[in-house]
């Protein structure tokens, strides 16, 4: 999970960065995972944090070439990875409608709208943003 | 669809009220967010930095200060507003975008 979640990011962005274009934005994957106790996926929840900080990290690093890194941090997306990770789970007939309503619209969210929003961040309209997670949760990390 | 409302501002209040209307409006679907800028290159910020005796060099501090190397433009501040706004962040609510060059994050 490390290879995957932290070691892919590192090397996408390694390489990403040595395209020398003047153009290039990056946005990487977190999730609130980082934040929040998952039991059973300690492993998850340590490679979604070091997500963050690798975003911050090499937003200094780059700053002075004019490119910026930023992460999005989703909420539960409904994606064949959740259905799958349900299937699997225990509990799923109850843990469905729990995941929904943990989010303020009481739905999970479409894949295009965690989309649209790494478009937004990696677009010229957020020239401004860089070295911030953007939490695309549906208020899910704000709400109890 | 719902309305969609904002609060702007930096600052432990804007963001207070924007997390406790988050819960409040939620039912109406009513998404709140905040935007939080860094330094912009406004006239409010002309006329804080023309009062002080150093305001000169306080300005050029304050471009140091964010990773970008320099001070917003307001323009970009309004961009993430327009965005937090529009239907492209339709399943973003109760967050605080950072608008600040990476001044929070900035040794």
């Amino acid at each position: 999970m490390l290879d995957v979640n932290v070691g892919a990011m590192f090397l996408t962005a390694k390489h990403a960065l040595l395209a020398r274009s003047d153009r290039v934005a990056i946005v990487n994957m977190a999730s609130i995972s980082g934040h929040v106790a998952s039991p059973d996926y300690p492993a998850f929840v340590t490679t979604k944090a070091a997500v963050e900080s690798f975003t911050f990290a090499l937003a200094g690093e780059v700053a002075g070439r004019g490119i910026r890194v930023n992460a999005v941090a989703p909420g539960w997306v409904a994606a064949g990875f959740t259905r799958a990770a349900l299937e699997t789970a225990t509990d799923s007939e109850a843990l469905l409608p729990a995941a929904r309503r943990a989010h303020v619209p009481g739905r999970m969210a479409e894949p295009a709208e965690i989309a649209k929003a790494i478009l937004w961040l990696a677009s010229p309209k957020a020239s401004f943003v860089t070295g911030e997670t953007l939490f695309v949760d549906g208020g899910l990390m704000r709400v109890h | 669809m719902g309305w969609v409302a904002i609060t702007g501002g930096a600052g432990g209040i804007g963001e207070a009220l924007m997390r406790a209307s988050c819960g409040e409006f939620a039912a109406q679907g009513v998404r709140v967010n905040a935007v939080s800028p860094g330094w912009v290159d406004t006239g409010f910020t002309d006329r804080a930095l023309a009062a002080l005796p150093d305001g000169a060099a306080l300005r050029a501090t304050a471009r140091e200060k964010h990773m970008l190397g320099r001070i917003a433009r307001p323009g970009e501040v309004a961009a993430a507003m327009f965005f937090l706004l529009s239907d492209d962040a339709s399943f973003i609510t109760g967050e605080e975008l950072v608008v600040d060059g990476g001044f929070l994050r900035k040794r």
